[in-house]
C-alpha cells in the first residue's frame, strides 16, 4: 500500500456565487506523480493554488502527512514547492540572485544554497544563463529557473501548474525528461495540464476535473483499458462527449 | 521567541533585502527625478516669489514641506508597481506562498518603500543647503526628530501605497491614484501653509485638516527643522502619526486580503 503524503478532503472554493469547486477529495502517494486534468475552467489552477496556500478553501481541510496543514501554514510551505502558472522570476535581479534569495528565504545555510543551486543549475542545464537576468530568457528556460527556484529548498511536493504551456514541442519533450528525473529523486509531483500526452507520458495517475468535481481517478493504462482506448486524449474525449450526452439526456 | 516568530524575522529581512537590491538600480533615476521637481520648487519660492509679496524664510518653509512629502510623490510609483504586479508577474503570489505570514510580505515591502522614501527625503536637506545656503542653518536642526518623524511618515506611505493599490486594484484606474488620492492628501495637508494659519483665515476648514495624517507629517518634520514655534508639538505629530499609520496598516492587509484572497 502506498504511504498517503498529502490527503485532500471534501475541499470547495466559492467566489461570490460562482463555486469552482464543488467538494473534491483526493489522496496524492509519495513519489508519485499526479497528472490534474480538466478543460478551461474545470478548477485544476484553482485546486493547485489552494494545495500552495496561496488562496484559501471556502471548505474542507488538507492533511499533510496525517496533519492538517492549516494548523502550522509555514512548516508545510517548507515542504511545498511552487511552480505558477505565470513565471515570476523577479526581472531586475540575475537568475543566480533569484535562486540564492530564494534558498535563503528556506532558511537554508550559504552552504546549502551552494550546494542546492550547484546539482539543480547542473540538473537542469541552465550553468550558461545564471548570470543573465530573467527578462532576457526565453520561455523554455524561463520556465526552467521556476522549476528550479520551487525545489531549491528540497520540498518533499511540488505544483507545476501548466509547467509547459506555450513552449515548442521539442522544449516541452525536454522539461518531461527533467519531470521525470524529479519523480526518481523521490519527489512527489503534482502536475497540472491540459496536455494529455504530457499527462500520459509522465503521470502515476490522473484526475481529471469536470467543473469543480472530480470526475475519475486512475492510472492512464487502467483508464485506457477501461475506455478500450490507444490514448488518453482519445479516454478524455470520450469522457467530455459522455458528459455532454448526460447533460442533453438531463436536460430533455 | 519560538521558532515560526525567529523565521518570520528572518525573512522579514530577506525580503526587505530582495526589495533594496532590486530597488538600488533604479534609485538614482528617483533621486534626479525627485531633485528635479525640489529645485524647481524652491528656487521659486525660495527667491522668485518674494518679489510678490511673500515672506523671505518661505523657501525654507518649503523646504520642510518638500522633505516631509518626498515620500508621497514616491508613492504613485510603487502603487502603479503593485497594481501591473497584480494584473502581470504576480510575484507577489511567490512572496504569499513563502513559509512566512502575509502580513510579513506586506510589512516588508512597506518597509523596503519607506527606506527608499527616507533616504530621497533626507537627500532634500543637501539641496536645501545648495539653494538657500547660508539662510538655511543646519545647526539649528532637531536632527534625531527629524530622522524619527521621516522614518514613520514613510513607514506610513509605504502602507498607505498598499491599502491604495488594493483599493484601485486595476491597470486602468491608475490615474485615480493621483487625482483621488495623493494630490487631495498632499495639498489639504498643508504643503503651503502650516495648520495655525490655515485656523486664523478658516477656523472650520483647519479643523477638517485634523483628520488629514499629512498635516502631523508636515507640522511634525517643520517643528523638526525650523523649531517648535508656529506648530504641532512634534510628540503630537508623532502620536497622531503611529495612530494613523497602524489604522492604515489594518486598512491595507484588509483591502489586500481580498484584493489576493491569502491565507
Amino acid at each position: 500500500m502506498n504511504e498517503i503524503l498529502l490527503s485532500i478532503k471534501n475541499i470547495k472554493k466559492r467566489y461570490g456565487t460562482k463555486e469552482a469547486l464543488k467538494g473534491v477529495t483526493l489522496d496524492i502517494y509519495k513519489g508519485e506523480i499526479l497528472g490534474l486534468l480538466g478543460v478551461n475552467g474545470a478548477g485544476k489552477t484553482t485546486l493547485s493554488s489552494i494545495i500552495a496556500t496561496l488562496h484559501p478553501p471556502t471548505e474542507g481541510d488538507i492533511e499533510f502527512e496525517g496533519t492538517s496543514i492549516y494548523n502550522d501554514i509555514a512548516s508545510y510551505r517548507f515542504n511545498l514547492g511552487f511552480c505558477p502558472q505565470k513565471p515570476n522570476l523577479n526581472p531586475m535581479l540575475t537568475l543566480e540572485q533569484n535562486l540564492r534569495l530564494s534558498g535563503s528565504y528556506y532558511q537554508l545555510s550559504s552552504e546549502q544554497i551552494e550546494e542546492r543551486l550547484k546539482l539543480l543549475v547542473e540538473q537542469f542545464e541552465l550553468m550558461p544563463y545564471l548570470h543573465q537576468k530573467a527578462s532576457v530568457l526565453s520561455g523554455g528556460y524561463k520556465q526552467r529557473f521556476m522549476i528550479v527556484r520551487s525545489l531549491m529548498h528540497n520540498p518533499k511536493l511540488v505544483l507545476l501548474d501548466e509547467p509547459t504551456v506555450a513552449l515548442d514541442p521539442h522544449i516541452r519533450r525536454q522539461l518531461w525528461t527533467k519531470i521525470k528525473e524529479l519523480k526518481k529523486s523521490g519527489v512527489t509531483v503534482l502536475l497540472t495540464t491540459h496536455y494529455l500526452d504530457e499527462a500520459e507520458q509522465l503521470s502515476d495517475r490522473v484526475c481529471v476535473l469536470d467543473q469543480g468535481r472530480i470526475k475519475l481517478i486512475d492510472t492512464p493504462e487502467n483508464l485506457k483499458a477501461d475506455f478500450k482506448m490507444n490514448n488518453l486524449e482519445d479516454v478524455f474525449i470520450a469522457l467530455m462527449q459522455q458528459d455532454t450526452s448526460d447533460n442533453i439526456e438531463g436536460a430533455l | 521567541m519560538n521558532m515560526n516568530t525567529f523565521r518570520f524575522v528572518n525573512i522579514f529581512f530577506k525580503l526587505l533585502w530582495t526589495r533594496l537590491l532590486i530597488v538600488r538600480h533604479q534609485l538614482l533615476a528617483k533621486l534626479i527625478n525627485i531633485q528635479i521637481w525640489s529645485v524647481c520648487t524652491l528656487v521659486i519660492f525660495g527667491h522668485v516669489i518674494q518679489a510678490f509679496g511673500l515672506a523671505g524664510d518661505f523657501g525654507i518653509f518649503q523646504l520642510a514641506s518638500i522633505i516631509a512629502t518626498a515620500g508621497l510623490f514616491e508613492n504613485y510609483g510603487n502603487i502603479a508597481t503593485i497594481i501591473m504586479d497584480f494584473a502581470g508577474e504576480q510575484s507577489i503570489g511567490y512572496y504569499l506562498t513563502l513559509p512566512a505570514t502575509p502580513s510579513v510580505v506586506l510589512f516588508s515591502t512597506a518597509c523596503a518603500y519607506a527606506c527608499v522614501g527616507t533616504f530621497l527625503s533626507l537627500s532634500m536637506i543637501l539641496l536645501g543647503k545648495i539653494v538657500f545656503y547660508s539662510s538655511l542653518n543646519l545647526a539649528s536642526i532637531a536632527w534625531i526628530k527629524l530622522l524619527v518623524i521621516t522614518v514613520l511618515a514613510n513607514l506610513f506611505y509605504g502602507i498607505l501605497a498598499q491599502a491604495i493599490a488594493a483599493h484601485v486594484g486595476t491597470v486602468a484606474k491608475i490615474g485615480n491614484v493621483w487625482s483621488r488620492f495623493i494630490f487631495p492628501l498632499w495639498f489639504l495637508g498643508g504643503f503651503q501653509f502650516s495648520w495655525a494659519a490655515i485656523h486664523k483665515v478658516c477656523a472650520p476648514l483647519a479643523y477638517v485638516l485634523l483628520a488629514n495624517p499629512i498635516t502631523y507629517i508636515m507640522e511634525g518634520t517643520r517643528a523638526a527643522v525650523l523649531g517648535q514655534q508656529d506648530f504641532f508639538s512634534w510628540w503630537t505629530c508623532m502620536a497622531m502619526l503611529s495612530i494613523f499609520t497602524l489604522g492604515s496598516w489594518l486598512i491595507a492587509y484588509n483591502r489586500m486580503q481580498k484584493r489576493l484572497d491569502f491565507v
